[in-house]
Order: structure tokens, then sequence, then C-alpha cells
């Protein structure tokens, strides 16, 4: 006789089996390209799958509720695992759609290429680094340059009454305290920005060699004074925890704790600058159209776009968070998919923005759009072409 | 008996070797996954992976020795801490707590060895942390400052946080460990010591001894459980890529580097580089598991 | 010789406070915190989705608490039964080499860093094998994680019976399948534990989840192949986010969480019996 265990084990195999089988030929169904119609958008059933930046987040949140409630079909995921796990596996084939709060670098984009054929990119936001800071006994704005900002990362200004500082911020007696200086330990966006700019922007950091990334290595941690926290929370944690302490957070961030933020020097104008929806704007509404790229072209490059923009009240540091999606499908249902997502986060969705996160220009944002609509194809076609019904 | 033995070693036992199978292969294909994806920084860079202090992904070198420091620092840190309390705590448990009392502590024991990483991580670097570094860290920086160990500023994050809240974590593992040793003394010995009229203390002395072996092979297992610990060491341990002799200076361990990287690592090289890290916790977990067993079993306990 | 014990007495018992007092603190604390949450979100804590970020509403976790018991359920559908029908072998063949290769094997799992079975189980089944991120690989990576835990407790369970089924076994000429029925009632207790206590460990797991879930939390998952996410996942993402209200959640979710594991190590103490051990 044969165990009962035995046949236990076949009819549950068997189970398993048909319902595995099933599923994937009912998800295969609805993804499968509709043909020579149109396609009617209200009528969509799709699944998108989207991550990447953990900046982008909250407000992705925001974007993916007020989308499905206009097209209750199309469901959307958004994975907050960072800004380089959303753009390998968008090459991976694992997303649809990749968020990184830097372009792709120009490494990836070109194997993104080699993958895909065509990529688009466009930023969905944008946002800036702040610096907060804990001097006790300290009343007003204080002031940082460039240059400041990167000898208190790389180690070679130590103390809070080293004569460049006090030199811009007259009218406060600094003791002779070290300086903490708290970074983030998770890769971030933010770091990259912020060391983007300091690349740009200051000859000490340029020949201190640390460079820029969503990593570095911060020379002031092998002093014992740098300290790493985990997002933007952990390092106000730390900056709060620990007088004579400074650290950069998200610009939105600072906004929604209502931290004070220090006046940071555009090195094109010479003014000290605060942190703010207004002064991003700013910077923003003096980008020179033309300088910009196409949906279609590499973005890294342009990376720092948006930052030292001369213009009055322009805050220096500022950089934007990406979407990366193939340009051409075969599943046109996708295609209409992703196309209407990008769509209204360019133009509704910038309406629809949470506290410190910055819109773009409605001219930029509408160059893009246009792009878009060319740019997606599906079997070769543009896909506003296929949509009606 | 021993004719029963015969004949079920005999029998075939298809279903259960399977499941022996498919958990080692389950295992295998995890290590060889990690050798894998560790291979291109490995050939790379060879050794320096792991025994240089230098992580930078713009230069596209990573070499790993302050993660690697940390978490040694870390884990001993943390079991050096938690033994002794492990020992005293399955002590009292054993031979003074009243029974109600024995069984609400045996119960409570292991109800926080599973409380989630997560929780014990907030606690650590929201209220824990700032409670300890003005009090008890800035004394020790204060007096003993001369000791090497002590000898920075506490700044928030540190090697001894993490390892103080690590320890707090498995402390209770290790306290049952303990307590299944210490039961485990046999009785005659027991008696033996109440006849000859020596009182409690000596009697906790000759246990401790005649269990020493034991405890060593504990202390191992605890320590590796404690080697693997993510989330509450990557908020506590203050996220710096530094190597240092002072406990209270912030630092970095492996499993804490790995995830605060891993999200953010867009080169193959830098994820190779996390993944040989982690192929070296296995490794080193393997070594204490295996160091664990050997001594455990000369001391005849499990 | 009373002074010494008296000596005795206080170092175990300062011993034993600095132990378990910890746990009093934390577990005040996600109290305190979180029951002021639970008390204004009321039953819709378990009903609705989680807010929007930056608002004054609290909504509800029932997504990420639905996703938590699919993936937990699927592990354990997973795991249970390589648990149990390897702790039966690693039982009764106690000496051989492949029952001494298997324990060090488990002991061997207890330590991995949970954050690189995560990982590892992407690469394997997500990647390799193109399954994706999904309910399915999420739970495969958190019954590798539990496998080994029911499985040491099983072991310790059936031993006890063992002796009984030997005798049983040479009289009766009894096969694999009934050997294994009779060791798993006769230890059903420990056996239940081990399955129980596994469950309340892969309950509470973060760092393996990290890079095989979803960190969308607006979506019910409603196949094993659709993207799931997690109630500690959602703890982790919210209580570093800049909104008051999403903090509060975290808040909020971080004690139903505490209470659901300790309900179930509950269960698992009354399953064990009075004074048993835990493997």
């Amino acid at each position: 006789m044969v165990s009962r265990l035995v046949v236990l084990g076949i009819v549950v195999a068997i189970a398993i089996v048909s319902v595995a089988a099933y599923l994937l030929v009912y998800r295969g169904l609805g993804t499968h390209g509709a043909g020579a119609g149109l396609i009617n958008p209200a009528k969509l059933s799709v699944t998108i799958k989207a991550g990447g930046s953990t900046w982008i987040q909250p407000q992705m949140e925001v974007w993916i509720r007020s989308f499905s409630s206009m097209y209750p079909g199309i469901s959307i995921t958004y994975d907050g695992v960072g800004s380089g796990a959303g753009v390998t596996r968008l090459l991976q084939g694992v997303y649809d759609i990749g968020a990184s709060d830097v372009p792709m670098p120009t490494q990836l984009y070109e194997n993104a290429t080699k993958i895909y054929g065509k990529v688009v990119t466009i930023p969905d936001s944008i946002g800036a680094v702040a610096f907060i800071y804990n001097i006790p006994g300290f009343k007003g704005t204080l002031n940082l340059t460039a240059d400041i900002i990167a000898g208190i990362y790389t180690g070679k200004i130590q103390y809070w009454d080293d004569p460049n500082i006090t030199a811009i911020n007259p009218g406060f007696h600094f003791p002779h305290e070290r300086i903490i200086a708290v970074h983030r330990s998770d890769g971030s966006g933010t770091t990259f920005t912020l060391t983007l700019w300091l690349q740009k922007s200051s000859e000490v950091w340029r020949s201190s060699g640390v460079g820029y990334g969503y990593v570095v290595n911060w020379p002031v941690d092998q002093l014992g004074t740098g300290l790493g926290g985990k997002g933007s929370a952990g390092v106000t944690a730390y900056v709060k925890q620990n007088p004579w302490s400074i650290g950069y957070v998200e610009l939105n961030y600072a906004i929604v704790n209502n931290l004070s933020v220090a006046a940071v020097q555009n090195p094109a104008t010479g003014e000290f600058v605060i942190p703010s929806l207004n002064s991003t704007l700013n910077a923003l509404n003096s980008v020179d159209l033309s300088q910009l790229p196409t949906v279609l072209d590499n973005w890294y490059p342009y990376a720092g776009i948006f930052m030292n923009i001369k213009a009055q009240g322009a805050y220096p540091i500022v950089g934007g968070s990406y979407l990366h999606a193939p340009a051409n499908y075969t599943d046109c249902n996708k295609a209409v998919a992703i196309y209407l997502f990008l769509k209204y986060i360019l133009t509704q969705g910038q309406h629809e923005l949470l506290t410190g996160y910055v819109p773009l220009p409605s001219a930029v944002a509408q160059k893009l759009v246009n792009e878009l609509s060319n740019d997606i194809t599906c079997n070769g076609k543009p896909v506003t072409s296929l949509i009606g019904g | 008996m021993k004719y029963g033995v015969k004949i079920i070693k005999n029998r075939h036992w298809p279903l259960s070797s399977l499941s022996i199978l498919i958990v080692a292969a389950l295992v295998g294909a995890m290590l060889v996954a990690l050798i894998y994806y560790s291979l291109p920084a490995l050939m790379r860079e060879g050794l320096s992976v792991y025994t240089t202090n230098r992580w930078n992904p713009n230069a596209n070198f990573f070499g790993g020795f302050a993660a690697v420091y940390g978490t040694f620092i870390v884990s001993l840190a943390a079991i050096t801490i938690a033994m002794p309390l492990a020992v005293g705590s399955a002590i009292f448990i054993n031979e003074f707590a009243p029974d109600k009392l024995r069984g609400f502590l045996i119960a409570i024991n292991d109800v926080m060895a599973g409380l989630p990483t997560v929780i014990y991580g907030f606690w650590g670097l929201y209220v824990f942390g700032p409670m300890l570094n003005p009090t008890l860290f800035t004394w020790l920086h204060d007096n003993l400052g001369f000791l090497p160990i002590f000898s920075t500023k506490p700044i928030g994050g540190s090697y001894l946080l993490a390892a103080t809240v690590l320890a707090i974590m498995i402390t209770p593992f290790a306290s049952s460990l303990v307590r299944e040793v210490y039961v485990g003394v046999p009785r005659i010995m027991v008696e033996g010591i109440y006849a000859l009229g020596l009182t409690k203390w000596d009697a906790i002395r000759i246990k401790l001894s005649y269990i020493a072996r034991s405890l060593l092979g504990a202390l191992s297992l605890a320590l590796g459980r404690g080697i693997g610990e993510t989330v509450a060491v990557a908020l506590t341990v203050g996220g710096a890529l530094n190597v240092s002799l002072s406990l209270l200076s912030p630092g970095i361990t492996i499993p804490s580097l790995i995830a605060n990287q891993f999200g953010s690592a867009y080169t193959q090289i830098e994820q190779s580089a996390l993944l040989s890290l982690a192929l070296l916790l296995f490794i080193i977990g393997l070594t204490f598991i295996t160091m664990a067993k050997l001594v455990l079993l000369r001391g005849g306990a499990r | 010789m009373r002074a010494r014990e008296v000596l005795a007495l206080s170092l175990t018992l300062a011993a034993t406070v600095l132990t378990f007092a910890p746990f009093f603190w934390i577990l005040g604390t996600i109290i305190y915190k979180g029951v002021s949450v639970l008390a204004k979100a009321g039953l819709g804590f378990l009903l609705n989705i989680p807010p929007l970020p930056g608002t004054n509403d609290l909504g509800g976790i029932a997504t990420v608490l639905e996703g938590s018991l699919l993936i937990v359920g699927m592990a354990t559908v997973i795991a249970a039964p390589l648990s149990l029908l390897s702790a039966i072998y690693i039982v009764l063949h106690e000496d051989s080499l492949i029952a001494r290769l298997g324990r060090t094997l488990l002991d061997l799992m207890v330590e991995f860093p949970t954050i690189v079975v995560g990982i590892s189980v992407f690469l394997i089944f997500g990647l390799a094998l193109g399954l994706g991120l999904n309910a399915l690989v999420a739970s495969i990576a958190l019954a590798v994680i539990m496998i080994p835990y029911t499985t040491i407790q099983a072991v310790e369970a059936m031993r006890i019976p063992k002796s009984v089924v030997y005798e049983a076994a040479a009289a009766l000429g009894l096969r694999e399948g009934h050997i294994a029925k009779i060791l798993l009632i006769e230890g059903r207790g420990g056996v239940v534990t081990g399955v129980l206590v596994g469950m309340a460990k892969i309950f509470g797991e973060t760092a393996p989840l990290l890079f095989t879930t979803a960190t969308s939390f607006d979506i019910f998952a409603n196949s094993p192949l659709s993207p799931v996410s997690a109630v500690p996942v959602l703890i982790f993402v919210y209580a570093f986010s800049p909104y008051t209200n999403w903090h509060e959640v975290a808040w909020g979710a971080s004690l139903l969480l505490s209470l659901i594991v300790l309900s179930i190590y509950l269960a698992a103490r009354v399953s064990l019996g009075r004074g048993g051990r835990y493997a």
C-alpha cells in the first residue's frame, strides 16, 4: 500500500503547480499587446513595477494614489530600495521604471541602451541640500561657503573658531571646540548632490581627491569626529544630540521639521542664500532651457545643471530626482500606461507636491511631455497615436 | 534495542532524507551565489578587500577593513558584556529564584530574544543612546580616558553603544544556553557537595568549574549570533568608515555596511565587494560553529 | 559563609536585573508611544491603508499586515515540512554522519546575517531563476531563516519519544510514514512550539525583506506572485521619514507587531508545557 504521505505529497504538488500555472497564465494574459486596435486608457489593466530613490518615495505614494484614482486598472508599485538598486534593477528587467536621485551614470546609460535600445529620462521633482547645525548660544543664521564645508568634511577645518568661519560670521564668539561632522551612513542621492556640488565649487574639495558619489570616503571619519546617520532622520538625531555638530539633510526634511538651516554662498553671485522653496525656485526659473538635454539623451553630464545658477536669491546646492524607463515597447498596454504615468507626473503631478518637493518649471515640464509623446513608442509607433477609444 | 536500531537504519527514508538534502541544497546554493558574486572583487583586489582600510567608490577601490575590524570589536565587546550577565542570571534563576519567579523569568527570557530587531535599533538610537552618552560614556572618557579603549569623546554612535544594544539582544539566548548546561551538572555531584557540608557559594563555584568548557562553547554560539545582527547595530554604531582603538568612537560593521550601501551600489565591483564581505561573515560564522562544536563535544554537553 | 551567600545572591540578582530591565524599558517605551496612536486610530488601524505623508491622518496598516501574514504563512508552508522531516531524520539517525552534518548545517544557518539571506535569495530566485520580486521570493528568504529554529526545536521535542519508537519499530516492522507520524504526535508539544517560535522570529524580521519586498504600502498582495510588503519594513521606512503622522503609524505598528510576536510566544510556551526550554 502506497504510503498516505506520498499520496498527500503528490496532491499538494499538483495543487501548487496548477495554481502557479493559473497565475502565470492569468498574469501573462493581462500584458499582451492590444494589437491594431486603439487603447482606451480607462479600460487598461496593467501592472507597473517601479523602484529606486528613497527621497522620492513619499511623493511617489501621493502620485501613485492620485494616478490610480484616475486609472484604476493601472496598478503601480514602488520600492524605495535605493537609487543604485533602482537603476540596476531597471537594467535587470525587474523594474519598469527606475528612480534615482542622480541620472544614471554614463556607463550604466550605455549598458541600458545596449539592452533596451533607447531609454527615456525625466526629472520628476527638484530638491536641495540644506545644512543644519547645533551651536550652543548661537542665534541667527550660520553662513557657509563651499570651501568651508569642504574643509570641515575633509578635516582641514577642525575647530569652530577657525578664521575662515569667524570671518563670515562676525557677531558670535566661537569657542575653540572640535567640529563634529555628520554625514550619511547609507548611500544617498543627497550625498551625491552635495559632493558633486563641492567638486564643482571648491578647490579644497577637488584637491582632496574625495570626489563625488552616493557614498564617499569622508576623510573626517578617520579623525574620529565624523558620524554617519541613517537617512536625514539619523543625521538630524545625531546633530540634535551633539553640541558643536553640523550635518546635511534634504530641504524638504528641514522644512517639515522646522530645522534651522545655514545660508550657503552661491559661487556664481557671491550671495549667501538661505535654502527654501523660493530660493530653489529662483534657481530653477533661471535655468537656460536650451541647455537641457532631451528625454532620450544621457542626463548624467547634466547632473549639476541646477547648481550655482547666476540669479538673484538662487540657492546653489540644487539637484533633481530622475525617472528612467525604456523608450521602445512591444507590449503596447504597458507603453501607454508608462507614458500616461510619466505625463501625469510632469503635468498634474507637479501641482500635487508635498511640502519641500520643488516643482519643475512648467516650460521644462512641457518640453519633456512633448518629447515623451513622440519618443515612447510601441512597435515603432509613437504611443500617443495608439490612445483612443 | 540494538536490533530495532538496525532495522530502522536499513529502511529507506526517502522523504526525510530528501528534506535534509533540500535544506543543504538551499544553503549550498546561497554559498555558491555568494562566491560567484564575490569573485569580481576578489579577483581584482585580492585579499585587500578585507585588509585595506580604504572604501572609496569614487576611485573604484573597496577595502573593507574598517567593517571587518568593527564587526570583531562590536561582537567581542558585546560578548564581554553579555557573558557575565548571562552566567549571573542563569545562576540566579537556577539557584535562588523562587519557583514562580523562575517560570516568569524563563518565559520573559525567550520573548526578549524574539522582539523584532528594528525595535531594538530605534530604541538604541533615540532613547538608550541619548541616555548613555552624556552619562556613563562621558564618565568613562573623563575618568578612564587614559586607556586607549576610552580615549575618544562619545559623540552619538559608537562601537560601545552598538555592543551594549547587541549584548541586550544576545544575553537572553546566552543565558538559556548557560542554564541548560548548568542544570546538566550530575545530581550525584550536587548531592555530594551538600553532603560534604559545603555552602551554596561553594556549590556554585564547583558547578561553574565543571561546566566551564561548555560555557566556552555557549560563548562561541552567542558570539556567532551577534556577528550577524544587522539593523540594531547599523542604527547605533555611528556609520563612520573608521578604525579606532577607542570603543567610544563611531565605526562600522559588515552587516551594517551591506545594509547601508547595497541599495546604492550600482557598479558590479561595489556590489561584489559588499558580497565578498558577506562571504567573509559566512566563513567566520562557520569557524565559530566548528570551534563551538569541538569544545562542547569535549565538554560532554548537548 | 553567610556573607558569601549574600554576595552570590546580590551579584547574580544584579546580573538578572541588568538582563531583564531593558526588556521592560523597551516594552514600556513602545506601549507608551504606541497606545495613544492605537487609541486615536481605533479599529481602523487594522482595516485602513496607510495615510498620505504629512497629513493628520493615521490610516491603518491593513496592507502590510496582510502582507506579513501572507509571507509568514507561505514561509511556514515551505519551512514546516522541510523542518519536521529533517528533524525526524536527525532524531532517528542521531549518530550517523548525515545527521551530524545536518545538525552543524542548522547551527550554521542560525548564524547567517539575515540581510545576506535576503540578498542571496534575491540573487538566486529573483534574478537567476527569474522569479522577480514578489511574495514568493520573500517567503523563501523567510523560510530559510525559519528552518533552523523549527528544526532544532522539533529535534529536541522528538528525542524523548524516540526510544519508544525504536522498540515499536523493531516489534512491528513499521515504515517511514508511520514512524514519522508517531514521533510527531508524541512530540507534538515541542513540534508545535518549534513552528510557532519560527513564525514569531520571522514575523519581526526586517533585513531580509529590505531587498526582496516592495515598499509600496498601498496595495494588497493578492497572489503569491504579486509584490508584497510587511509590517517591519513599514516601521523602518516610516520611522525615518520626515512626517509626524508616519512616525505615529510606525509606533502604533511597533506596538501591534510586538503584541503579535508576544502572543505567538505565549502560545508556544503553552504548547511546550511548564518548565520546558526552547532549543
